[in-house]
């Protein structure tokens, strides 16, 4: 007789949820990757790989299974360039909770799909998660603060940093100062998660491991 | 003696097995156990040894991802949740 699932080990696996929908594996020896023209710019990985509308259906479903299981209901929406996909999730309360205040627990959730999406392979594919707006608020924002920060660098005569940013966060402040030539900037720290320094063009720090 | 979990520990408890099992090259042994029901619930992954470093990722980072969605679905409820990975 079965009965609610306790709190001691799951026993019961066939009380347990499915599993997130793998993408399609293809087995290479099926056919050589130079019968899919389209796919040329993946000609590294092994065979070929999933239709544009593949990709779509495909990351629509597990981003839409993953908020559900999140309890969020979400309106899905993805666009498909080669391997990258755009996956944009509506939701009408809580945003915050999918953002999380500085954006940690979008970049999380996009590291999780990429990572199922991608399951026992080399990152083929490319998945880039927007909630609501979010990430192009934080871009605006992330210009705005990159250029104030350059001013101030000017002002002062020295390097000024910014607070510790993602490689894509830290990418649009490289990108939108690359043309200030009052500027240069580099990454400081050893982890994933880094700061950015911008400093007048002429002084003489640059990147380097940070010791606390 | 322990309080048994709720229909919202086992809901989180679902996530967390969803998410391990999207992970893994072994779904099958994955299991999730609920160390401790209620406002701040923790959670304990079992997985397949072979598995660990799919679900805890370089330099920690898938785990530390799914300690964070895991917190935004508890948080959903209200709730504080915390994930442990058995090695």
């Amino acid at each position: 007789m079965e009965r609610e699932l306790r709190d001691d080990p799951p026993a019961v696996r066939a009380a347990e949820p499915e599993r997130f929908e793998p993408p399609v594996r293809r087995e290479s020896r099926e056919r050589p990757a130079r019968d899919y023209p389209r796919e040329s710019r993946s000609e590294e990985f092994d065979g070929p790989g999933l239709s544009a509308d593949e990709l779509i259906a495909q990351s629509t479903r597990l981003t839409e299974d993953f908020l559900k299981a999140m309890g969020f209901e979400a309106r899905i929406s993805a666009t498909v360039d080669g391997n990258h996909v755009d996956v944009t999730a509506e939701v009408a309360t809580d945003e915050e909770l999918l953002t999380g205040r500085k954006g940690e627990v979008r970049q999380a959730l996009q590291h999780l799909l990429n990572r199922i999406l991608n399951r026992g392979e080399v990152s083929r594919y490319h998945l880039q998660l927007e909630i609501n707006d979010f990430w192009k608020r934080r871009e605006e924002e992330l210009r705005d603060l990159a250029r104030s920060l350059a001013d101030e660098s000017v002002a002062a005569g020295g390097e000024v940093m910014t607070e510790y940013l993602n490689a894509q966060e830290r990418r649009i402040v490289h990108v939108t100062l690359r043309e200030d030539a009052r500027v240069k900037t580099y990454a400081l720290g050893t982890d994933m998660i880094k700061r950015v320094a911008i400093a007048p063009a002429d002084f003489e720090g640059g990147p380097r491991d940070e010791r606390d | 003696m322990a309080r048994e979990a709720g229909q919202e520990d086992q809901r989180l408890r679902e996530l967390v097995v969803m998410m391990a099992r999207g992970l893994v090259d072994r779904p099958d042994d994955v299991a999730v156990e609920v160390l401790e029901p209620g406002e701040d619930a923790v959670f304990e992954l079992h997985v397949h040894p072979d598995d660990l470093g799919h679900v805890i990722g370089k330099q920690g980072r898938t785990a530390r991802s799914m300690r964070l969605a895991l917190g935004a679905a508890a948080s959903r409820m209200g709730r504080n949740a915390d994930l442990e990975i058995a090695d």
